[in-house]
């Protein structure tokens, strides 16, 4: 038997004896379940704030399902966060490649990331201005144009005091 | 004309966590028979910013902005097949882990001969004695009989050795070497060292050395790269970084370096660990662990200028460049360190040492 034989006998008896669960589920799962399976959260440690106290900020992704569940996204950068609608609590728009890519979670697996906001927001390049005292909408969002019909966002308000 | 010039160069990795931008706007340039240094803590993006030289990224590393010209052309641009000319031709690379480096299944001599073989038009014959004078070149004994070793029979520093022959075999005129001493016992850095100072001395190869151990730029390099947090934040000759270090971070990471005639019951350390890429700090990244940060340095963030002048990065990439406030005048207590030059004039040998500690 040729040494390229021997190859394809190999991957193809791989083939059929391993099953890719993720693509299968992914193949089988209506995208209305595969959306609404996806539980997205934004929560911080604290309500208020002292001016220049730093935001802890807590992002969870949470497969409900016991199947395993892959999300498209519109960027390798699966999600962002926001400040008042600043990505980031940025003005400047970072360079992020603009094709799809997909978000994928095991069965009920629970992503859990963490942020810190320094209520600041970034104006330009090079510089950061602080924000004034008042109240802040935080949220996170998968990176789809639909993510807000889908489900796929949630958000959570905190307040900056004098 | 520079051989090698990066300019502005973005390294991108896309994890769960978010985008981590390992390397961000870094620009250097290195000439013939030059040996840079890039140094910086683990996880400073060197590894990355040298691997994307070669568009050799690996995982989901991608380079989003810049560009990497070598003699005038722009790597960013070369088809796979004029990249696969240049890579181990013209510019070759030593990976930190020789073990994993070299192919388990296939001797190390055929290896080596390989490279010769895809590159230059030599006979199987020829590729093997070329190998043979390598490997006796980079001082492995009987190298005639170890051709045919497979790589489990070399010890960790001859495997270090076999893979410096394979990046020398083609005569590159570039060397990237990847934390070459890393994990090898002192005695055996010792000797790779030696190689590579005995190279760059001997050829016009030009060396880029990644490391974090400012003891082997000391030895080896002309000037140095300091890497902090994806970004440059001072570059300078070499024996202006060790006397007069102008970045914080940079005093830092001299202050903890360990010497024999220290007197000191414990060493100093850089306060906190190093930031978290895919959330930097803003303004100056070094702020929240530089003794000197003030309020502006969290909101501004600073760029490379002259340290005497306070003027931009010129074209000139002998001058002394560093990324701190103070240097543009808008730090109010300024810099409080004290570098100590000491000259022990002892038996035959005389060193000159320094540290530099915040006071």
């Amino acid at each position: 038997m040729t040494r390229d034989a021997r190859l394809h006998e190999r991957a193809t008896d791989e083939r059929t004896r391993t099953i890719d669960w993720a693509a299968l589920s992914h193949a089988v799962t209506p995208r209305a379940l595969r959306y609404r399976a996806i539980d997205v959260g934004v929560s911080t440690d604290k309500r208020r704030y002292d001016p220049g106290e730093p935001v802890e900020i807590t992002i969870t992704f949470r497969n409900r399902l016991p199947i395993p569940i892959r999300i498209r996204t519109d960027s390798p950068n699966y999600w962002y966060w926001t400040v008042d609608g600043l990505r980031a609590a940025s003005q400047v728009p970072r360079a992020v490649p603009d094709r799809p890519a997909a978000f994928s979670f095991t069965r009920r697996e629970r992503k859990r990331f963490q942020r810190q906001w320094h209520q600041r927001m970034q104006v330009s390049e090079d510089e950061w201005q602080p924000v004034d005292p008042g109240t802040y909408t935080l949220a996170v969002s998968l990176t789809r144009s639909d993510a807000a019909a889908r489900g796929l966002i949630d958000h959570t308000t905190i307040e900056i005091v004098d | 004309m520079a051989l090698l010039e990066v300019e502005d160069l973005v390294v991108q990795y896309y994890t769960d966590d978010g985008v981590v931008r390992a390397v961000d706007g870094l620009s250097y340039e290195i000439r013939a028979g030059e040996t840079v240094g890039l140094v910086g803590e683990s996880g400073a993006g060197k590894s990355a910013a040298s691997r994307a030289v070669l568009r050799l990224l690996d995982g989901t590393g991608e380079i989003v902005g810049g560009e990497i010209r070598f003699r005038g052309r722009d790597i960013r641009e070369l088809s796979a097949d004029d990249l696969q000319a240049i890579r181990g031709n013209e510019i070759a690379m030593v990976f930190q882990d020789a073990g994993a480096a070299l192919n388990p299944v296939y001797t190390v001599g055929e290896q080596i001969a390989e490279t010769i073989r895809v590159h230059e038009d030599a006979s199987d014959g020829e590729a093997r004695n070329r190998t043979i004078a390598l490997l006796d070149r980079v001082g492995i004994p009987n190298p005639a009989a170890r051709y045919a070793d497979y790589p489990h029979e070399f010890s960790g520093g001859m495997q270090q050795r076999a893979v410096i022959a394979m990046a020398l075999s083609c005569d590159p005129a570039v060397l990237i070497c990847d934390e070459p001493t890393t994990g090898l016992d002192v005695t055996v850095q010792a000797g790779i060292l030696e190689l590579l100072a005995e190279l760059a001395a001997k050829s016009e190869t030009a060396i880029q050395l990644v490391t974090h151990d400012l003891g082997v730029v000391a030895e080896l390099c002309d000037r140095v790269l300091v890497q902090y947090a994806g970004e440059i934040v001072e570059r300078a000759p070499v024996d202006e970084l060790y006397y007069d270090p102008k970045h914080p971070y940079t005093v830092g990471l001299l202050a903890a370096t360990p010497r024999l005639d220290d007197d000191r019951e414990r060493l100093p350390t850089i306060p906190r660990p190093a930031p978290d890429l895919v959330d930097p700090p803003t303004g100056c990244r070094f702020h929240p662990r530089c003794p000197y940060a003030e309020d502006c340095c969290a909101s501004r963030r600073p760029s490379l200028v002259d340290p005497v002048s306070g003027r931009p990065v010129d074209g000139d990439p002998e001058t002394h460049v560093a990324a701190c406030l103070e240097y543009t005048g808008d730090l109010e207590a300024g810099l409080d360190y004290e570098v100590q030059i000491r000259d022990d004039a002892d038996s035959n040998c005389r060193e000159r040492k320094q540290q530099g500690e915040p006071r």
